[in-house]
């Protein structure tokens, strides 16, 4: 059986132009839910496109062109935006022909649920993390907030027994928000262990099948979307 | 009358995408009014040329294709004899530039013209206009691979050129945004 080749930059591009066939997509976007430097990468293809996009923008009242990538297209594009949001900094400003039912503008309506993605083992970040969920539930918990925190590649490390050094503060804020989450990537996890590490996760904490898939359903939900 | 009522079709369907057109124009050429004429006549050919589009949902690669060599026939022109690729690539530094260098639009249009031109129109023609990899090679003629190499080539020099622009590309506010 052949080793499956190393993406290159002509099939990010791909990735990013809705050029991939499925099966291509799915495995380069699982490549790539470990690999920051890929993250970063697609995210830079990304960030171009919208550049040259808006460099170029058509009136507001002209015709557009017909969207061209529909089915497979759309839900990488939503995977774009997430990876996008994952590593690059790049805020995305909401697209009308990104995706139907997946405008950003519409998140408004339904603000007060948030998820807050971690992806990097960061003892700083695990603590802003921390920090930002609880000024969240502080503020709006009149508006009946929800706030879950997604972790991901490193950022797993803040949900495992043996490597968080905030298990009691999780435990804290567990007890004193109900609607407060804590959700850790199965493939991650998966692929830990396939290194040999021990994963043990808090109590606190559910598992998501992926995080990527996670995130995109909340956001085609309605959630707001904050990386850490 | 079939002549007729088919001509006024087009007539209207051209229309609604003349500031489609105006638009590549103007990202290939980096110039308005150059980009107006190539426009014009543009739309002047596909339409003494009606009779050619045979199928009407390849309208929007028709008129690219028809538009991309009016551009090449005005290179040719002022340059003769010169391969796409081998045009001096222009500077975009202009006054009217360096002028708006504050603004993100401005620097990232004088980006795409200091792109050699067929790296340019790959680009324009992926990003602005959403084609498939397949409509490209067939509106500018080249292979598939070729489409490909000067994409990642272009993509890579905008990277480079545009890589202290770490802001959003508009005003609007954006859900997703990451905390520092």
């Amino acid at each position: 059986m052949s080793k499956p080749r190393n993406p290159t930059g002509a099939d990010l591009n791909a990735l990013a132009d809705g050029e991939l066939d499925s099966q291509r997509s799915e495995s380069l976007l699982a490549a790539m839910e470990y690999d920051p430097h890929l993250q970063a990468e697609l995210c830079e293809v990304h960030r171009i496109k919208d550049l040259v996009r808006h460099a170029h923008a058509l009136e507001a009242d002209t015709p557009a062109a017909t969207p061209r990538r529909l089915g497979l297209g759309n839900a990488v594009a939503a995977m774009l935006l997430l990876v996008g949001g994952f590593t690059g900094g790049w805020l995305l400003a909401p697209r009308p022909s990104a995706m139907p039912g997946f405008a950003m503008d519409q998140v408004t309506a339904h603000s007060n649920r948030v998820i807050l993605y971690l992806g990097e083992s960061n003892p700083a970040k695990f603590r802003k993390t921390l920090g930002k969920a609880e000024a969240l539930l502080q503020r709006y918990r009149e508006a009946g907030i929800q706030v879950t925190i997604v972790t991901s590649a490193g950022g797993v490390d803040l949900l495992r027994a043996s490597t968080t050094p905030f298990g009691n503060e999780i435990r804290r804020l567990a007890q004193r928000y109900a609607s407060l989450q804590f959700v850790a990537c199965n493939n991650t996890i998966y692929h830990m262990r396939q290194e040999g590490k021990q994963v043990e996760l808090l109590d606190e904490a559910d598992t998501a099948p992926s995080a990527v898939a996670y995130v995109v359903d909340h956001l085609r939900e309605g959630w707001r979307y904050i990386a850490i | 009358m079939i002549d007729f009522c088919i001509s006024l079709g087009l007539r209207r369907q051209l229309k609604a995408r003349r500031a489609r057109l105006h638009r590549m124009a103007n990202a290939w050429c980096g110039d308005a009014m150059l980009a107006d004429d190539l426009t014009q006549e543009c739309l002047a050919s596909a339409l003494a040329k009606n009779h050619q589009l045979k199928d009407h949902g390849k309208l929007d690669a028709w008129l690219f294709r028809i538009l991309h060599n009016c551009w090449m026939m005005h290179l040719r022109k002022r340059r003769p004899g010169l391969d796409i690729d081998e045009i001096d690539i222009h500077d975009g530094d202009t006054p009217e530039t360096r002028l708006h260098s504050q603004e993100i639009a401005a620097r990232v249009r004088a980006a795409i013209q200091r792109l050699p031109p067929g790296q340019r129109q790959v680009t324009t023609l992926v990003d602005l206009e959403e084609c498939r990899y397949a409509e490209v090679a067939e509106i500018l003629e080249i292979p598939m691979g070729t489409v490909m190499s000067r994409l990642s080539r272009a993509r890579a020099a905008l990277r480079r050129d545009l890589s202290g622009l770490k802001q959003a590309p508009t005003g609007k506010r954006s859900h997703l945004r990451r905390v520092k």
